[in-house]
């Protein structure tokens, strides 16, 4: 790719996908100073690699496929990392920590953010790209799992997230 | 539900403020000079080792100590080199940013794993060498009365106790990786 084309596909992908890779980063590191050098980090990483960028699958795909593994390697990076659990651990969670109806929607935000903040991985890219609307498919393409498998996850995500705020999960 | 959370998701403020592309440009060539930073400070750290080691080939006339001294200076110019080439950030190819995820994650852990197994290779063994000389030259000229021989066997356990917990400490690292990448297979 040429570097004109280059500069186009980031400028592309920034005005498309920047909120997403803001929320990312949010998810990735509660540190506000080092969330701002994984953002840098990440924007510098889709610049560069949209060099090797031939359309071999959608933008969307390539940007979050490079924006999760940069969030990844900061994360192996961190000395000391917050313990992790899996998806196994939020569904045993007893009903006292749900959230009642009225709750804010700042404080289900953090709620929301603590939650995916301590997910291993791969249960946070599940979950973080069904937040930002993909479906398993898409899911599967960037995180390389297969479809049956994040469906799964997506499913048991849904059933967390019914029970942590206390409403119905759609049928 | 799953809607609402999801648009109480997107919706929420982010410290996001799109970057200038000269800024990215900039800042791309910026993490190139901090390679060569780097390679500066591992520069100056084998001039230190030279210097300390250089000093103890002149001032102690002792050929098995001198040699070892030698030896000790060369491993620390291979250990450092080494360091440079192995951690010193290198910026991805385009190609490999954008593997799948698992793909991607187990590379990087992989690359963890044996980065702390072949730290043995490189870090630990170049200097055994020259220590095991230096060691043997102070048998040589150690008296040998009771104190004279403790404190040698007390210098030759530290020794060994210091590369062996330098080698517990690389194994145990490497089998904490390769957990991370058997949890990946599952």
């Amino acid at each position: 790719m040429t570097g004109a084309n280059q500069d186009e596909s980031y400028r592309l992908a920034v005005s498309e996908h920047g909120a997403a890779l803001g929320r990312l980063a949010r998810a990735y590191e509660a540190d506000a100073e080092l969330r701002r050098d994984l953002l840098q980090d990440i924007h510098i990483g889709l610049w560069r690699s949209f060099a090797g960028f031939n359309g071999q699958c959608s933008m969307r795909t390539w940007v979050y496929r490079v924006a999760h593994n940069i969030a990844t390697s900061h994360v192996l990076r961190r000395k000391r990392a917050a313990k992790q659990v899996s998806l196994d651990v939020l569904e045993e969670l007893p009903d006292a920590e749900n959230l009642e109806e009225s709750t804010g929607e700042k404080q289900k935000l953090e709620v929301l953010m603590a939650m995916i903040q301590t997910l291993s991985h791969p249960d946070r890219q599940v979950i973080l790209l069904y937040l930002e609307d993909l479906d398993a498919a898409a899911i599967s393409e960037i995180i390389g799992l297969k479809p049956g498998a994040v469906a799964t996850k997506i499913h048991r995500i849904k059933a967390v997230l019914a029970r942590r705020f206390r409403e119905r999960s759609a049928p | 539900m799953s809607d609402d959370i999801k648009a109480l998701w997107q919706k929420q403020e982010t410290e996001y403020a799109p970057m200038p592309l000269e800024e990215i440009r900039k800042r791309a060539k910026e993490f190139h000079s901090r390679t060569l930073w780097h390679n500066a400070i591992g520069y100056v750290a084998n001039v230190l080792v030279a210097l300390g080691f250089g000093y103890y080939i002149w001032a102690i006339p002792i050929p098995l100590v001198r040699i070892g001294s030698a030896l000790i200076v060369i491993a620390a110019f291979y250990v450092s080199w080494q360091m440079q080439k192995r951690i010193a950030p290198a910026p991805l190819p385009a190609e490999a940013s954008a593997a799948t995820w698992i793909d991607y994650h187990r590379h990087e852990l992989m690359r963890q794993r044996d980065a702390a197994l072949d730290t043995w290779k490189w870090v630990l063994a170049p200097l055994i060498p020259g220590l095991v000389l230096v060691l043997w030259g102070m048998w040589s000229v150690t008296t040998r009365s009771p104190l004279g021989v403790w404190v040698f066997d007390l210098t030759v356990i530290l020794c060994v106790a210091v590369f062996a917990l330098g080698y517990a400490l690389t194994r145990w690292r490497a089998r904490k990786w390769q957990r991370k990448i058997d949890e990946l297979g599952r």
